[in-house]
């Protein structure tokens, strides 16, 4: 390990505490607003960014010594934009119904500046494997803030949790998730934009509590 | 000035170099995906037939027997393909993909499964980009919205039934979403209405 290199422990720490993407360094907010309306919305969008955060990560840090300065942000561009091309491709080759879940959600990744931050900050100065644990703190770290997101304002607005659960798990069988009380009786406006910075505050809140 | 020249060229012939390799691979990953990608959709489409018609009410394949219209009916609906299903070589009815522009947020494209005999098989979501977790419940997966129009006979509904229950009509409405039913319910309707007007333009 070449010094400077933080550990794994640290690296995971970091991400899904102490540095967290969306409760700390609030990045990536407008897929975190956008797509947490529902907890399998929230895990699709999740579990699409780290992968993607994976590969983008590894690809900047292996060829981190070829970025020279002056193009390392159109490079990174590239590499996210590719790599979330190609992962839509191969997705809706092999993986058709996970496309139709989550064919919406990809094209949103390119613009997370998570994925941007990470290829910034560690992977074009840290060695590959250390990149690869960065990824996927970041990325766990999100993906946690996300869910816990989308099942609030489902919770919230709908009374339900894992609705469209068949959607995401490609069944055709029509699933409910569970039921905690009658959509009637939800809030509507946890699932509005405006719910979404309302229960993001709190967890922020909630978050500062414990550290204190 | 040579050395601030000769950075900038490297910096750009590296960048060029790094277009070029991404451009290679995501044309090559299309081109090697083609087939398998016009498979999967083909498939798709075949399972979302299969789910609609009843099993025994068709002897061929309904997603190649594919009929284009691309008939603009009213202002908001066109009606694009139908796919006929047959048995013993004469047309039971078709499943028509049409598309229909009063969504709230954009077009929402659906399959619909009409027999001759003027009975509803059932209609399925194609593509959509309603609200979600408001308009977004039309999708089956997430409530069974969509099945109201399931075995209903067409023949024994008066036209003032083609709407939500708020609106006077027969179908169930979804809260927090007025377009959405509206438009889907409009959409199913119209095609009936043209089918029924033109029952042999499939033939």
């Amino acid at each position: 390990m070449t010094p400077g290199t933080p550990s794994t422990r640290a690296l995971l720490l970091a991400g899904l505490w102490t540095d967290n993407p969306a409760l700390v360094k609030l990045l990536g907010l407008c897929p975190l607003l956008a797509v947490s309306n529902t907890a399998i919305n929230a895990l699709g969008l999740g579990i699409a960014t780290l992968i993607t955060l994976v590969i983008s990560n590894t690809m900047v840090s292996v060829f981190r010594h070829y970025l020279l300065p002056a193009i390392r942000i159109p490079l990174y561009v590239l590499v996210i934009a590719s790599v979330v091309t190609c992962i839509e491709l191969l997705i809706q080759a092999w993986l058709p119904q996970l496309h139709r879940s989550l064919g919406i959600f990809l094209p949103l990744i390119v613009t997370n500046c998570l994925i941007m931050g990470r290829a910034e900050a560690f992977a074009s100065r840290q060695p590959v494997k250390a990149s690869i644990v960065d990824a996927l703190a970041m990325g766990l770290g999100f993906l946690v803030v996300l869910l816990l997101l989308g099942m609030a304002r489902e919770l919230i607005g709908l009374g339900s949790l894992f609705t469209g659960a068949a959607q995401l798990l490609g069944t055709d069988t029509s699933h409910t998730g569970i039921k905690v009380f009658d959509a009637e009786y939800g809030v509507l406006i946890a699932l509005l934009p405006p719910g979404a910075f309302f229960i993001l505050a709190a967890l922020l809140v909630a978050k500062r509590k414990i550290d204190r | 000035m040579l050395e601030y020249r000769s950075k900038l060229n490297q910096s750009g012939f590296r960048l060029s170099l790094g277009v070029a390799t991404a451009v290679i691979v995501t044309a090559l990953v299309f081109v090697i995906t083609k087939q398998q990608r016009k498979q999967s959709s083909q498939l798709i489409l075949s399972r979302q037939i299969g789910l609609l018609l009843p099993t025994g009410a068709y002897e061929n394949n309904p997603a190649t027997d594919r009929i284009q219209l691309n008939k603009t009916i009213s202002s908001s609906l066109t009606l694009n393909s139908a796919y006929l299903y047959k048995s013993a070589n004469t047309v039971r009815g078709a499943i028509f993909h049409v598309t229909t522009s009063q969504g709230y947020s954009g077009d929402i494209e659906l399959l619909v499964a009409l027999a001759q005999s003027k009975l509803v098989h059932g209609v399925a979501l194609v593509a959509h980009t309603e609200t979600p977790g408001l308009g977004d419940k039309i999708e089956l997966g997430r409530t069974d919205w969509l099945s109201q129009f399931t075995g209903l006979h067409t023949t024994s509904m008066p036209p003032s039934a083609w709407s939500v229950k708020k609106d006077g009509g027969a179908f169930d409405q979804i809260t927090g979403a007025t377009i959405t039913p509206r438009a889907v319910i409009n959409a199913v309707s119209d095609t009936i209405n043209w089918y029924s007007r033109h029952p042999d333009s499939l033939q």
